[in-house]
């Protein structure tokens, strides 16, 4: 009886727990922290990737896994700009929801230059890995530019 | 005969001089068009002066600039006689951009760097000169600024000329190649410069950093252990290149028009003569950003 009572509380338990967090799941503010260290984790691969191009480290065989990650990362961008996640601590500019066919084109864009780079990076020639790497960045800095809210 | 044969040979002779010293007179002052592209790449012109958003035509006319006295739009500088600068001689273009006053005797306003051009060699402003010339005219009117009351008067420039203007004022560095790109022709400082109440640049604090009108914000580029810059060399000068900075976030706002139409396309020599130059910039404690979640 005891131990029927007890597997019961636990069910119960265990219903709240995830009742609750799927009433709480995509909540804006977290939406946005999901965008946000999104974001800061393509940033730290890339940034990775130009310490190896600018040669301040020379760990070029971790170049690969930086530059896949970059590709497999901002595959996830897509899903992290819901609609109703525009207002809060972001620097997400309105336009994304507003022209969001213009917003997945970019976004598209950047994707393909992370893919050159993943391929020049896997040809292993530095040159090559630095010109791939500086039109990504175009690519970023593009999208920056129209969807990203300047700093404060 | 054979008297005049020496005479057509004199006259040859004379024509042929006289062709020369046209030539040479020219020669004084046609700029080179080529050269004057790259400098129209490293002074930006296209970032203000080209609506790339909107897909305007080079040099036509550019997007609008916020500003804390109003909405500037620089104008078709294409030489269109009617809607552009077409009908400019050299004098009136180099008066244009050292001076800041246009051919008819108006003067500009700031948005417009010539405090910056001041400092530009005559040379370089000529080969620009040479450059614009080789541009496709665009018969259209650019749309005008947009200001607030009183600086919608430009009567009040004279009077701004009088306490701020000075082509002669050596407080910005423009003698090393690197302090020319950074003061003069690129002109940095106008972003990066902070300014005081009237727009002024105060040159005691240069490239210090300063807030935008339109909320952006050029950052303190000086090596100030708190507020300042701690990129070294080789970050700067991939930066610059690349828009890419050392944690992997790529710029945007203005400084990504910046990268793209400007120090993207700077030589070697160039890059490296502005990236010793801010490495040798003395620290200033300015500090702009608030801390920020990303």
């Amino acid at each position: 009886m005891q131990h029927f009572v007890r597997v019961a509380l636990a069910a119960v338990l265990a219903a709240a727990v995830a009742g609750g967090a799927a009433a709480a799941a995509n909540a804006p503010e977290h939406v946005i922290k999901y965008r946000q260290n999104l974001m800061k984790a393509v940033g730290g691969h890339i940034g990775n990737v130009a310490l190896l191009v600018k040669g301040q480290v020379d760990f070029s065989d971790g170049l690969v896994t930086d530059t896949q990650a970059i590709v497999d990362l901002l595959g996830n961008a897509g899903i992290a700009f819901p609609e109703g996640t525009a207002e809060g601590k972001t620097k997400a500019r309105p336009e994304i929801w507003q022209d969001r066919a213009k917003f997945d084109a970019a976004l598209e864009d950047t994707i393909g230059k992370a893919r050159a780079l993943v391929t020049a990076a896997e040809g292993g020639d530095m040159a090559a890995v630095g010109a791939a790497l500086g039109t990504l960045g175009k690519s970023c800095g593009a999208c920056h530019k129209s969807f990203r809210i300047k700093d404060e | 005969m054979p008297q005049v044969i020496p005479d057509q040979g004199r006259v040859v002779r004379r024509v042929a001089l006289a062709a020369a010293t046209v030539l040479v007179a020219a020669g004084a002052h046609a700029g080179d068009p080529e050269r004057g592209a790259y400098l129209a790449a490293v002074a930006g012109c296209a970032s203000c002066h080209t609506d790339v958003e909107g897909r305007g035509p080079p040099y036509a006319g550019g997007p609008a600039l916020k500003s804390d006295f109003g909405i500037f739009r620089a104008p078709n500088i294409t030489f269109d006689p009617d809607y552009g600068i077409g009908t400019w001689s050299e004098d009136d273009f180099v008066r244009a951009l050292k001076r800041g006053v246009s051919p008819g005797g108006q003067p500009y306003y700031p948005a417009f760097p010539y405090v910056s051009y001041a400092h530009m060699t005559d040379r370089d402003a000529r080969d620009l000169y040479a450059f614009f010339r080789t541009v496709e005219p665009v018969p259209e009117a650019a749309l005008g600024h947009e200001l607030a009351f009183p600086f919608s008067v430009r009567l009040g420039l004279w009077a701004w000329r009088l306490l701020y203007f000075d082509p002669s004022d050596d407080a910005l560095d423009t003698t090393s190649h690197g302090g020319y790109l950074a003061n003069a022709l690129a002109h940095c400082g106008e972003c990066h410069t902070p300014r005081n109440r009237l727009g002024a640049l105060r040159t005691g604090m240069a490239m210090a950093g300063a807030r935008l009108g339109d909320g952006d914000v050029a950052g303190n580029l000086t090596p100030d252990p708190d507020t300042g810059l701690d990129w070294d060399a080789t970050d700067l000068r991939f930066f610059l290149q690349t828009g890419l900075t050392p944690d992997g976030d790529a710029a945007g706002g203005a400084m990504a028009l910046v990268v793209e139409h400007s120090t993207g396309k700077m030589t070697p020599e160039d890059l490296d003569a502005l990236v010793a130059w801010l490495e040798a910039l003395p620290p200033v404690r300015n500090a702009l950003k608030k801390p920020s979640s990303d």
